[in-house]
């Protein structure tokens, strides 16, 4: 079957993988550098395509708690945001991490504090991999550094998040987000039928029937030590995903005396910059994290070279194209 | 005449009221002379008459309900403080065929919450949203609430509400009735047992409402 190919926007890429990917609800709110997320889907009216639901709320706060309302229903939910609206959704996130909902959410990072700049920027990095909001919960965070990956996350992410029952973070930046790239896009999946979502999510609110008990979805325990069992078990899931779902990708780092660590845009650059190196005669490599949240780093004698437990090598053709431009040391 | 037992009273044709199977046998926390109470059985009566315990799914608030979910057998989401009408949207818009409704009161709905509330309803979202006003925010312990009376007081204004430096009582009843897509809005009370009977086909008729597509 012949590839299908479109030269995209990285937040044009990401709705139309979401509707693809056979989502059931994006809510959002516009904000610089990520409106055309929405004003994409609102273009596409996924309503018609697929069914999925998109609507404009009247803030980052109403969005956030959109996706729980629908998540809690065992829908396939995500909203996107950019820096200081991001920063308005961290209460929804603690409550949707509380309450082990599974949803996808975009932040395209732009330059702060405070409104900062529409420029883009790396700089929620910590929120993205501390927690964010109240409690001390953890994102499985995804950093693309193309618009393809932008698309390929959608499914990874929200694959992840119905797994483990946790939001998942795709840390983008205003660079990602605006840039068009060639993006090779996938088959139109069909979304679950109501039947399919409910053997899927048993824990979701999809109405009581007489053939079970009823379905309370909340991040509340007034019984301390039930609520101390709870965030131990939290604590155990979020090691398990540290166990099993590191992602990075490693170029040129066998033979290599000095690698860079960059994720995102940073990395393209770096990428750049390694090849250059490398016609010189410098041994250096790219160590690029996917997943945030896993460095274990062990020193090599006098070589910074990071030693991953983990490795999952992210997608083959981008891996090939690398390859290729490996430069002959 | 034989004198009439216990025994023989307790019979099925002399029964003229039981608890609805919509409520659970758990222990309500609430203070004596509370409406919560009262308010949890109307919704329970009418979501059992109209037959939709299968289809409903309800939306608490933080406050004194935040339990809610413990007293109403059926599916329920706990809301972040005022986010209730944006959850309620959510799962109407991606469950068109089912019953929504919010539990709130009037720090949740009027305060924190006051855009969700209105948004929602400017939307015209087919749910229903039952707001229980006792002017008075009573889980945290007597602090004014956004529709506590002019003069009346409370710990957070000792001296009682001073409308020139703390606003009067937000009438967000009549503000939401303003608005076009809204189809229905009543204030009800459930301090007297007319009023309670008036409170449930107020509730009746919302839920009705839904199933018209006129929420």
């Amino acid at each position: 079957m012949e590839k299908e190919l479109k030269l995209m926007k990285g937040n044009e890429a990401i709705a139309e993988a979401a509707i693809r990917y056979g989502a059931d609800a994006y809510f959002g709110y516009p904000i610089t550098p990520q409106s055309e997320v929405i004003e994409y889907f609102m273009e596409q009216n996924p309503i018609e395509r697929t069914g999925m639901v998109v609507l404009q709320a009247e803030s980052e706060v109403a969005a956030i708690n959109m996706v729980y309302g629908a998540a809690a229903c065992g829908m396939a939910a995500m909203t996107s945001s950019s820096s200081p609206g991001f920063s308005l959704k961290q209460e929804g996130l603690s409550y949707i991490a509380g309450a082990e909902l599974p949803c996808l959410v975009l932040n395209v990072v732009r330059g702060g504090p405070g409104l900062g700049t529409i420029q883009p920027s790396q700089s929620d990095y910590f929120q993205s991999t501390k927690g964010g909001g109240h409690g001390d919960y953890r994102l499985i965070v995804l950093a693309p550094a193309s618009v393809q990956e932008m698309y390929d996350f959608v499914q990874i992410g929200f694959d992840l998040a119905f797994k483990y029952r946790n939001p998942v973070l795709i840390l983008s930046d205003g660079i990602i987000g605006q840039m068009m790239e060639k993006v090779e896009i996938g088959p139109q999946r069909v979304r679950r039928t109501m039947d399919e979502v409910i053997k899927q999510c048993p824990w979701a609110t999809t109405g009581k029937t007489a053939n079970r008990e009823r379905n309370i979805i909340t991040s509340l325990d007034l019984v301390a030590s039930r609520q101390e069992e709870f965030n131990r078990k939290l604590v155990k899931k979020y090691d398990t995903i540290r166990e099993k779902e590191v992602r990075c990708e490693c170029i040129n780092c066998d033979d290599a005396d000095y690698v860079f660590v960059a994720y995102g845009t940073s990395s393209r650059l770096c990428m750049k910059s390694m090849d250059l190196l490398r016609k010189e005669g410098y041994k250096v490599g790219l160590v690029r994290p996917i997943t945030f949240e896993d460095y274990r780093w062990s020193r090599r004698e006098s070589k910074g070279i990071p030693h991953y437990r983990n490795e999952h090598r992210t997608d083959g053709r981008r891996r090939n194209a690398r390859s290729k431009r490996q430069a002959p040391s | 005449m034989a004198e009439l037992t216990i025994n023989d009273i307790i019979k099925e044709e002399n029964l003229v009221y039981k608890k609805t199977k919509v409520m659970t046998d758990n222990v309500m926390h609430y203070c004596p002379g509370c409406g919560h109470g009262t308010t949890h059985r109307l919704v329970a009566e009418v979501i059992e008459e109209l037959g939709i315990q299968d289809k409903t799914i309800g939306v608490t608030p933080v406050g004194c309900s935040v339990l809610m979910y413990n007293y109403l057998d059926i599916d329920m989401q706990e809301a972040a403080h005022g986010r209730a009408p944006a959850i309620a949207t959510a799962i109407k818009r991606v469950m068109p065929d089912k019953f929504v409704f919010t539990y709130q009161g009037d720090g949740d709905l009027a305060a924190i919450g006051t855009a969700e509330t209105i948004h929602s309803c400017n939307r015209g979202e087919n749910i229903t949203i039952i707001f229980v006003n006792n002017g008075i925010y009573g889980m945290t312990g007597g602090q004014m609430a956004p529709t506590t009376l002019a003069g009346m007081k409370a710990v957070t204004c000792p001296r009682g509400r001073d409308v020139n430096t703390m606003g009067y009582p937000l009438h967000i009843t009549e503000l939401i009735a303003q608005l076009p897509n809204v189809r229905f809005v009543t204030r009800q009370s459930v301090h007297t047992p007319a009023n309670v009977r008036k409170a449930k086909a107020a509730i009746r008729k919302a839920f009705e409402n839904q199933k018209d597509g006129k929420g």
